[in-house]
């Protein structure tokens, strides 16, 4: 679970590296769950310097090599502005594939199986 | 002691000053409704959620203490305040929330040992 925004907190970057670490050390991801102010990891409209780091576009590459599922809590992205096109018109919406809306319980019925959870 | 499968969550801010208060109730409510049993614990400056006197009013917000009172409602009955926490801020267990307890630091350590998981906001 990821709970706080980028570019405010290191939190991402963290989540970020220990995802590739537990990949290279053979565990499996299931997903990673963005909450509370976690959600902003997921808006496609985050534009930071050049020389800073972009966290969006680097989940958008574990993504890409790992397939693993991006789940944004429906409830608090709304809150944030962060919304897909259900919410708004496609042009306007700021979260788009492969980051995907899904429900809290979504999150709990995953942990429901003893699988691991982190938070950070 | 609970011997069957459970997750804590602990509630561990203050309830008007962010989301947090608010966040763990709702994160408690969704586990349930998938028949998760969730222990819920106030820790740290989360007891303040326990005093039933704020003016949320004042500040435009609903009442965080009426939404607490509302958890037996949805099977989260075993609810608990560190008792040190309730020491140190000066915070007594509310006679609106019977269901309420203290439990010592060395409980808490003992409930997260065994739960399956554990989730701070």
């Amino acid at each position: 679970m990821v709970s706080k925004s980028p570019f405010d907190h290191r939190n991402a970057e963290n989540a970020l590296a220990f995802c590739h670490a537990a990949i290279e050390n053979g565990h499996e991801i299931v997903q990673v769950f963005f909450y509370q102010a976690g959600v902003h990891n997921a808006s496609c409209l985050l534009s930071p310097n050049n020389d800073e780091v972009n966290t969006h576009k680097k989940w958008l590459e574990l993504y890409k090599k790992h397939k693993i599922a991006l789940n944004v809590c429906v409830t608090a992205a709304s809150r944030r502005g962060v919304v897909d096109e259900s919410f708004v018109e496609p042009a306007a919406s700021n979260l788009k594939h492969p980051f995907t809306q899904v429900g809290l319980s979504a999150y709990f019925e995953s942990l429901a199986d003893k699988s691991v959870n982190i938070q950070l | 002691m609970n011997k069957s499968p459970y997750i804590v969550i602990q509630s561990t801010q203050p309830p008007y000053s962010s989301s947090c208060s608010i966040d763990a109730l709702e994160a408690a409510l969704a586990a349930t409704n998938i028949g998760l049993e969730v222990m819920f614990i106030f820790v740290g400056e989360g007891v303040y959620q326990l005093l039933d006197k704020q003016e949320n009013s004042a500040i435009c917000h609903k009442s965080t203490f009426k939404k607490l009172k509302a958890l037996p409602l949805f099977d989260i009955d075993k609810i608990f305040a560190l008792h040190s926490s309730l020491i140190e801020h000066s915070v007594s267990l509310p006679i609106q929330m019977p269901n309420i307890s203290a439990i010592s630091d060395t409980e808490l350590i003992d409930y997260c040992k065994q739960a399956n998981h554990v989730l701070v906001f």
